[in-house]
């Protein structure tokens, strides 16, 4: 039997287990960008959504939240506040992509994403969750301050990567595991027969979310029924082929593979692709950023000497 | 929370090194520890989903938990076939002579219903009209749509306008695949007198 101080060492070498913090930068950088194309897309509809003038009433929106309202549209209610608003989001994403005052951007971006997912409930779709639980899992993990805008006005090659906890890493590559396998473990306590008997992506591809539904679904019922199972296989296996080291890039792979289709035949859902395209990054080893940044400082380097000839 | 950052080359080669030392301080350290094992905990339990009619935690302090921390971790995205071909929606006004007009359904300026369809409009209008749950922000939107009507056209207009949706349901693969016919045809009208609707 453990003793409580050997089973803590246990979790301490699990979650504080020095991983480069340049993982963490790609995570930071990526979450902001798609933040930000969240937010540029939330724009147009922003009156729509959050003000009072809008078609969510403000006080069923209230009173539905459960156990409390928390958003800061209970303050900024009137079409100039919502602006106002938006356009603060967007200043603290960009400086959380650019790694300046990392800590309350962060906490900014958890902020507005727990604010508008209360405030317009009807309007969520799966990439405005997954954002919401990236912002919270960005804001607890170590910022990643070797790619930031200051160490790169201090000049590249002069700040060494630092080794932080894996705390974070861990938790995010939790989440991932949590959102693939809940929703097969849902499928099976509450089997769909459309699941089952493998006819789900034919009515889905006569479903409005369809970029082309038409007759062209019923030939070929076959290879959509292959479909419909192996995207439960893929839902299985992605987490697991990600978590691995060897299998890391087959996870990649397979994940991009069936989000890019789902994105290519559905329409509109481009943000989620991206959104889930960014949690992968979770599962990045330090050989991967080394390269990435090798890859980078070469095209940089290139482009530099070009533009001097 | 940051981590530190180890400039020492020896400990560059070595990120094997393990232990709270990754974090400043003996107490943060712990803290931050015990924090990580029990969301670890949570995030592990919520892999196993909750029975249908039991989304609503129940426990407040647990529920505050899951809002602060990202939400409740209901990953239920196409957990059914969608049961729409297509959906539009629109207001119609009629007039003192029983001329109809038509004019956009999207507060606050009546902007037309986005075609081609975008996920945001299409959840919303999903969820006003066909989440029973949701009927009272369904009747509150009928509400705003007359103000709004009646600022912009007088408040003659109260009794003389209706939200009409029309929408085509999928029919079942087995029909299809006799006649060849997708969906059948459905409009229904909307107006604060009949939130439940009425069939056209």
């Amino acid at each position: 039997m453990p003793s409580i101080s050997q089973w803590l060492r246990l979790r301490a070498h699990l979650l504080f287990r020095r991983v480069d913090e340049r993982i963490y930068a790609a995570v930071r950088i990526a979450f902001a960008a798609v933040a930000l194309l969240n937010l540029i897309s939330l724009w147009p509809d922003r009156q729509v959504l959050f003000s009072d003038a809008g078609m969510i009433d403000h006080a069923l929106a209230r009173s539905e939240a459960s156990p409390v309202y928390l958003s800061i549209f209970a303050l900024a209610r009137s079409e100039l506040a919502v602006t106002g608003c938006l356009l603060f989001t967007g200043f603290a994403l960009v400086m959380l992509m650019a790694g300046v005052g990392t800590r309350p951007a962060a906490l900014w971006a958890l902020v507005w994403h727990v604010s508008y997912t209360a405030r317009a409930p009807l309007s969520n779709t799966g990439w405005d969750l997954v954002l919401r639980c990236f912002s919270f899992l960005v804001l607890v993990s170590p910022a990643g301050k070797c790619w930031s805008l200051p160490a790169l006005i201090r000049g590249c090659g002069t700040t060494i990567p630092a080794f932080v906890s894996c705390h974070g890493l861990m938790l995010m590559r939790l989440q991932v595991l949590v959102i693939y396998w809940q929703a097969v473990l849902r499928r099976l306590v509450v089997p769909d027969p459309y699941w089952v008997n493998g006819e789900f992506l034919s009515y889905f591809m006569l479903s409005h979310y369809a970029r082309w539904p038409g007759k062209w679904v019923l030939d070929y019922e076959g290879f959509l029924a292959f479909g419909t199972y192996a995207i439960q296989i893929a839902e299985l296996a992605i987490p697991v082929l990600l978590w691995v080291k060897k299998t890391r890039w087959w996870g990649c792979l397979l994940g991009f593979a069936m989000h890019a289709g789902i994105s290519i035949f559905v329409r509109d859902l481009g943000l989620f692709f991206l959104s889930m395209m960014m949690t992968y990054l979770a599962f990045l080893r330090a050989e991967d950023v080394e390269g990435l940044e090798r890859l980078l400082k070469r095209r940089f380097t290139r482009a530099g000497q070009r533009g001097n000839d | 929370m940051n981590g530190e950052h180890l400039r020492d080359p020896a400990e560059h080669r070595n990120p094997d090194a393990a232990g709270t030392e990754a974090v400043k301080g003996r107490v943060p350290a712990v803290l931050l520890l015990v924090f990580c094992c029990w969301h670890a905990g949570f995030l592990i339990f919520s892999i196993l989903p909750r029975q249908p009619g039991q989304e609503n935690p129940g426990n407040p302090a647990m529920d505050l938990y899951r809002l602060l921390t990202g939400g409740r971790q209901v990953w239920n995205v196409f957990q059914t076939i969608p049961p729409l071909h297509a959906f539009d929606a629109r207001v119609e006004v009629k007039d003192e002579t029983g001329a109809r007009t038509t004019t956009g359904c999207v507060l606050p300026d009546l902007a037309p219903y986005p075609k081609p369809e975008r996920s945001r409009y299409f959840v919303l209008f999903h969820r006003l009209l066909l989440t029973s749950s949701k009927h009272t922000f369904f009747d509150a939107y009928l509400r705003k749509l007359e103000n709004r009507l009646s600022s912009q056209r007088g408040s003659g207009i109260i009794g003389r306008w209706s939200l009409v949706i029309d929408t085509e349901y999928t029919r079942t693969l087995i029909y299809s695949r006799g006649d060849g016919v997708l969906s059948v045809f459905a409009t229904r009208s909307f107006n604060p007198a009949n939130p439940g609707g009425i069939s056209q």
